[in-house]
């Protein structure tokens, strides 16, 4: 067992479950797609961290590798970021809303990204450490895949944040938001680098960038939905 | 902060901008 390698990721795993259920009441309340869209985001991001934990704690199963790959690695910042997409993008194109195109041609490119992780050949002895990676896939085509909902992911939710942040501050209103999506894009960056490190071999790269992401995202989300403080916003004025 | 704050988005753009080009190259390496 790699206690270490199994503690960090439960503990990204846990602030997710309980980060999705703050985003996911929030759904429930006000019934806008973007908070639907992040819970399930976030549900992705705890199963994968769970996942990872399960791998640590227990050791290869080809399920939970399928599993962790699937969410963990695939899918997360594609849902997340499409969130933020129905949060921005109101545009309409021949009466659709462009956010419902992007959602169809999401929801599809992840069917065929199931369908790709699950029907694919596995080898674990091609993983390096006590961590999951996706090197231990052989059939050619399916980690090719990763990239693009990655690439789609970062330019939604990393963009969008940063495009919030600049906005909240351009207009010096709500402080809470331009330095909560700091937070957000700053947290959703780690995984990213994570990711990219542990492709080039550095050791629990990705399961640290996943708990710093998953712990910058949660205070950015709580700094940017708390009330706004009298007098913050006067207050960047005179600064 | 009034000058804190574009600095940090300057610097988070930049770091975005690093990531993608990771991941077109991973996508061009084909692993």
């Amino acid at each position: 067992m790699h206690l270490f390698e199994a503690l960090l990721p439960l503990a990204s795993s846990l602030i997710s479950f309980v980060f999705a259920g703050f985003v996911l009441k929030r759904w429930n309340t006000n019934h806008r797609p973007h908070h639907l869209l992040w819970g399930i985001g976030l549900l992705m991001y705890a199963i994968g961290g769970l996942m990872e934990a399960l791998y640590g704690f227990f050791g290869w199963h080809p399920l939970v590798f399928r599993l962790w790959y699937l969410f963990g690695a695939v899918l997360v910042a594609a849902w997340l970021g499409q969130g933020t997409v129905y949060l921005l993008i109101r545009k309409r194109v021949a009466g659709v809303r462009v956010a419902d195109i992007l959602m169809a041609v999401l929801l599809l490119g992840s069917l065929f990204a199931a369908y790709r992780v699950f029907s694919a050949q596995l080898d674990p002895t091609r993983m390096i450490s006590g961590e999951l990676s996706g090197h231990a896939i052989i059939t050619p085509g399916v980690r090719v895949l990763t990239p693009f909902f990655n690439i789609y992911g970062v330019i939604m939710l990393v963009g969008g944040a940063i495009y919030s942040a600049w906005i909240f501050w351009r207009k010096r209103i709500m402080l809470n938001r331009t330095i909560g999506n700091i937070f957000i894009a700053a947290g959703a960056l780690a995984p990213a680098f994570g990711g990219a490190f542990q492709r080039f071999g550095i050791p629990l790269a990705l399961y640290l960038g996943e708990f710093i992401g998953a712990v910058l995202m949660f205070i950015g989300f709580l700094y940017s939905t708390r009330p706004e403080m009298v007098g913050e916003t006067a207050r960047v004025r005179q600064a | 902060m009034e000058r804190v704050i574009p600095v940090v988005l300057i610097g988070l753009g930049a770091a975005a901008l690093i990531a993608l080009l990771i991941a077109i190259y991973v996508l061009a390496a084909g692993t």
